[in-house]
């Protein structure tokens, strides 16, 4: 009897499991919906990507990148995949006096929930972004905003020669501020996009499907299912099984399995990011410009940038294909020997003979952070620059963090590796505004330069294109050579696709992925 | 009875071939051909060449060398840890053995709390606290095993303390200290060396894997767990960087758990 | 039962306590804010800081009690939400990982008892060995490459269907799979030797009806305390594989957990797996007890 019972206790425990795992499988699979048959009629495609915010309302951080990236959210105007500017929801603009710009809006656009858009509904999405937008850099000193028909009348307090630029960033996503207050707009606004996000979980993906009414054309794809796969060689195995058909921000190396495939498109090529390290200004060794140099001579970013990312060596925030890019010379090329007497000179000397130099007789071990969003590459920047400052007789030790902006405030680092969009508005002023510029909002260093502050109120000022070029190289060249932030290299984009899907564009602002012009053949 | 003789010329031949590992993983670092910390961004990832017997990681480090030399430092990290519990573990298991009573209970009172908890999500936890590090681990993980060796040397000593020979001992006017080293402990050892040997596998296996979740060593400092995840990024592209660590492990690890295998089977048979 | 849960928890706090980082600067960090002294301080103040030791670990206490494990500053929302929403996930990679490990250690220790000193029993031998003595974050990445990269069998990114879930699951199963095969083998063929069963071959049964019959379902019991000690290497594993595969479970929420030190939510996980570990060693104690008196007797379980 006692046998029977062992095992039958046994044969009901077995069945439970295989039906508890069952369930969750049948339950996956109808949330999920990748699973389901492809038949004829529609056309799925699944997009793996590498960042998903928590929510996608587009006025709080980054959050709009990702309403933007899926073909979600427009704007009045935006910046195509070669960083000029396209019409969208404004058809025209004109600027018709130093404060004033005219934009006519498109006739029958609607929102996903059909309500048309004209001027009002832009005002009324432009000042709510205003209000309420977390995004420091973003603000714009706006007068007024005037809406008649389709003419939208926007007056600046003072001149903003940059007013398009900030206009075509995902902040300004126009959304229908009428049900902008109901419950779960945040996690599926209302937009005018080719897609409307039908289910967005933050940490796991995003389901999307084909806006029937999208006023530019119809439609290809009905449905896309976006994957959030943080790791960079799981997102190029999730393409070589087959998982999904688009993938973006593969490493270097696994580029190569791509490339020359007839099954596969890749797409690559210099975006506008640009890595750099950030110094930590408030210790008193940063302060000394000395010391400073000495950390730029003593790596060799030349030799990373070619060997490690196959990328270009930096010189300022700006890479070179840009009009305010810095040309020049580089002023801190690698040279071991000039760090090392810059060292001696300053007074930082190993006097016990480690091989460490010392501050007031404890061995100098710089604190190296990074996020482990940046993955592989930033530590591997770290592992470089840990052996060649050993040699100038400099200590460092590497930590990854999840969050930057903890260990930035908390101060208690020495440099981070950071790398950031150089100009997502097409303008020099941006980055200088937003992470260098004394007290900026995202100045993780604390960095302080009365020349490229002097730099700052000099663009608040122009309006003239060509006068503006020359602030941003000034700028990049007074940067440079403050050595307060070492700018390592300008990274590469890449998109990878199946070769089924058509109409992919890789968009050097980083800031679109998928459009209108998707097709899957 | 010859079959046991095979048993135990096999068990001397492993027993030496885990020495062997032993003294070579000690000296290695003599035979690395290259510095396991200089990098070399000329020669990123390559191939196994005649310079680079094992290939190149990501910034171009000797894979060869780094094994050489993490090899010292998890089996380091493996004995350290073993020789810290099994001293903490017997000296405890004594002391609960010999003392009747109070001190006997609060010991297994406080062996049964940390038992009757996962070992690895406790020491996972530990490290989290304290901070990642080989010391911090090494400590977590000891005050998580301690209690292995505690409860089996406990159990040991009641079941010697009555025999003959230990009343002779303290007819003899033994003091209880001399009790213990002369009478007590030659009488347990045996079972408990087993134990330790089985253990050892698994206790690398453990350590290599707290430093592949990035707890345990952390870099620079080549590790067999924590080269592994270094080189994960590159299982398609650089298999080489994979590849020989996972094997380093494997079969160091195959090697100890022959070994204490063996040992059980010859010098504990009753256990089976 | 209780008492180690309790004892857990104040280990755990004890330890957190001692630990560098203050809860107040993490809550103001977790707000993008850079506080005042005197924010801190009524922070400080507010949170309970200030408290004796015993006076905050008792708050704690009585909050657990109520359902209430803290708030979570990398997921900005209270710990238990948190868990709710990953525990599902390690359970069922667990589940599926225990039903591999059921099935193949049964079958290979059994095929491995019967055929004692066969080829077969060799090959299974050696394959339990390979089994313990590989590095499961190792055979993981192996598995990926060839099952996921180059056979597209199975997928990484589906911790939903069946193919996403074969992987880790046999990842986190084949190590436990080598260690119980020994030890199922171990059990039957200490049955086998026993004296009803040498009985049962005079009177000339069946050998296939006494393994079936009567060496399985006495050898059982002990297999089941087997198991439910496994439970705790089992959600050990699940830390390194989920990390692994990329699995969105509380292998991989602790791990952020850590990095960030967000204690809150690392607490929460350590309550959570010692109730479950204790509850399951627990439950299988009291069914082995009921169904065999003479367990009761043994005393000590000491492997």
């Amino acid at each position: 009897m006692k046998k029977l019972l062992t095992a039958l206790v046994f044969i009901v425990f077995c069945i439970v499991l295989v039906a508890c795992s069952q369930e969750n499988q049948s339950q996956q699979t109808n949330v999920d919906g990748s699973q389901s048959n492809h038949s004829e009629e529609i056309k799925i495609l699944n997009a793996a990507t590498f960042w998903m915010s928590d929510n996608v309302e587009p006025t709080t951080s980054w959050n709009g990148w990702v309403a933007a990236r899926f073909g979600v959210g427009e704007n009045l105007v935006q910046l195509d995949e070669n960083m000029d500017f396209k019409p969208v929801i404004a058809e025209s603009w004109e600027q018709v006096d130093e404060l004033t710009t005219v934009f006519t809006i498109r006739e029958g656009i609607r929102f996903h929930n059909g309500n048309p858009v004209d001027a009002r509904a832009c005002k009324e999405s432009i000042e709510r972004a205003l209000r309420i937008t977390n995004r420091e850099d973003m603000k714009l000193p706006i007068e007024s905003i005037k809406a008649e028909g389709q003419i939208l009348t926007i007056k600046t307090s003072k001149i903003t020669p940059t007013l398009v630029n900030f206009l075509a960033d995902p902040v300004y996503i126009i959304v229908d501020t009428s049900v902008a207050d109901e419950e779960g707009f945040s996690l599926k606004p209302i937009c005018t996009g080719p897609f409307k996000i039908v289910n967005y979980e933050p940490n796991v993906g995003i389901n999307l499907e084909r806006n029937k009414d999208y006023w530019k054309c119809e439609v290809d794809v009905d449905i896309i299912n976006v994957k959030l796969i943080r790791d960079t060689s799981a997102r190029a195995m999730a393409l070589q099984s087959g998982e999904v058909d688009f993938a973006t921000a593969l490493n270097r190396r696994d580029l190569e399995l791509f490339e020359g495939k007839d099954e596969f498109i890749v797409h690559r090529g210099p975006n506008l990011r640009v890595a750099f390290l950030t110094l930590n200004m408030n210790k008193p060794y940063m302060q000394n410009l000395g010391f400073r140099q000495a950390l730029a001579h003593g790596i060799d970013k030349e030799t990373y940038a070619r060997e490690i990312y196959k990328a270009t060596k930096a010189k300022g925030p700006f890479n070179e294909s840009l009009s305010f890019a810095y040309k020049g010379e580089d002023y801190y090329s690698y040279d071991p020997d000039k760090a090392r007497s810059l060292l001696d000179r300053e007074g930082f000397v190993d006097t016990d003979g480690d091989g460490i130099r010392e501050i007031n007789g404890e061995n100098i071990i710089l604190q190296y952070a990074t996020s482990s969003r940046f993955g592989k590459d930033a530590a591997n920047t770290g592992v470089a620059m840990q052996s060649q400052y050993k040699e100038i007789g400099i200590g460092m030790e590497i930590t990854q963090y999840e969050n930057l902006s903890a260990i930035s405030k908390s101060g208690e680092f020495d440099i981070i590796w950071d790398r950031w969009s150089s100009a997502p508005t097409a303008d020099p002023q941006y980055i200088f505004e937003t992470a260098f510029k004394t007290g900026s909002p995202s100045n993780r260093g604390n960095y302080s330069n009365p020349e490229l502050d002097a730099i700052c109120d000099r663009l608040d000022k122009t309006i003239n294109k060509e006068e503006r070029d020359k602030l941003g190289i000034e700028g990049a060249e007074i940067l440079m050579k403050d050595a307060g932030i070492i700018f390592l290299f300008y990274l590469e984009g890449s998109v990878v696709t199946k070769s089924n899907i058509e109409g992919i564009y890789r968009f050097v602002s980083d800031i679109y992925h998928i459009d209108e012009r998707v097709e899957i053949k | 009875m010859i079959k046991k003789k095979h048993k135990r010329i096999s068990f001397v031949i492993v027993l030496s071939i885990a020495i062997l590992t032993i003294l070579f993983a000690i000296i290695a670092p003599l035979f690395a051909p290259n510095d396991p910390l200089a990098t070399d961004f000329l020669s990123i990832l390559q191939e196994p060449s005649d310079e680079y017997p094992l290939g190149t990681d990501q910034v171009g480090r000797c894979i060869y060398s780094r094994i050489l030399h993490g090899g010292k430092v998890s089996l380091g990290m493996t004995f350290l840890l073993l020789i810290l519990i099994f001293i903490l573990g017997v000296i405890i298991g004594i002391a609960a053995g010999m003392a009747d009573g109070i001190i006997d209970t609060i010991i297994m009172r406080i062996s049964d709390i940390v038992l009757s908890f996962p070992g690895i999500v406790f020491a996972i936890a530990i490290v989290g606290i304290l901070g990642p590090g080989m010391l911090n681990t090494i400590v977590a993980l000891s005050v998580i095993w301690w209690t292995k060796y505690a409860r089996l040397t406990r159990i040991l000593v009641i079941e010697v303390k009555n025999r003959e020979y230990i009343n002779a001992g303290i007819i003899a006017g033994a003091g209880k200290f001399k009790l213990i080293t002369h009478y007590i402990i030659p009488n347990i050892i045996s079972p408990l060396v087993v134990q330790l040997a089985l253990d050892i596998g698994g206790m690398l296996l453990t350590l290599s894997g707290l430093s592949f979740l990035g707890l345990g060593v952390q870099p620079p400092t080549p590790e067999w767990g924590n080269m592994l995840s270094e080189g994960r990024a590159y299982l398609q592209t650089a298999p080489w960087l994979l590849i020989y660590p996972g094997l380093a492990i494997f079969i160091v690890v195959a090697i100890f758990n022959i070994l204490g295998d063996m040992a059980r089977d010859i010098l504990d048979p009753k256990h089976l | 039962m209780v008492i180690v849960i309790f004892g857990a928890s104040f280990l755990t706090f004890a330890l957190i306590y001692i630990s560098p980082g203050d809860p107040a600067e993490m809550m103001f960090r977790a707000q993008e804010i850079v506080p005042s002294e005197e924010a801190l301080e009524r922070a400080r103040e507010e949170m309970g800081l200030n408290n004796p030791f015993i006076v905050q670990y008792g708050n704690w206490l009585i909050n657990l009690l109520k359902g209430d494990m803290g708030y979570s500053y990398i997921n900005t929302g209270p710990v238990t939400d948190i868990l709710r929403q990953k525990i599902p996930m390690t359970i069922k990679l667990a589940s599926v990982a225990l039903l591999f490990l059921v099935m193949f250690s049964f079958t290979l220790g059994i095929l491995s008892a019967i055929k004692k000193s066969k080829f077969l029993d060799y090959a299974i031998r050696g394959l339990s060995l390979v089994g313990i003595s590989i590095p499961a974050f190792w055979l993981g990445l192996i598995l990926i490459y060839l099952f996921v990269v180059k056979i597209n069998l199975f997928t990484i990114t589906n911790p939903g269907d069946f193919k996403g879930v074969v992987l880790p699951g046999i990842t986190l199963a084949i190590p436990l799979i080598g260690r119980y095969t020994r030890q199922i083998r171990a059990a039957i063929l200490e049955q086998l030797s026993s004296d009803y069963v040498v009985g049962a071959r005079a009177r000339g049964i069946n050998e296939r009806r006494i393994i079936f019959a009567h060496v399985l379902p006495n050898s059982l019991k002990s297999i089941i305390t087997l198991f439910a000690l496994s439970i705790g290497v089992l959600l050990g594993g699940t830390v390194i594989v989920e990390n692994i595969f990329s699995w969105p479970g509380l292998g991989s929420m602790v791990m952020s957990a850590i990095v960030n030190r967000d204690y809150a939510l690392l607490q929460g996980y350590v309550i959570f797996m010692a109730s479950i570990y204790i509850t399951i060693s627990f439950t299988v104690d009291i069914s082995i007890q009921a169904l065999d008196p003479r367990v009761r007797l043994k005393g000590d379980k000491s492997q």
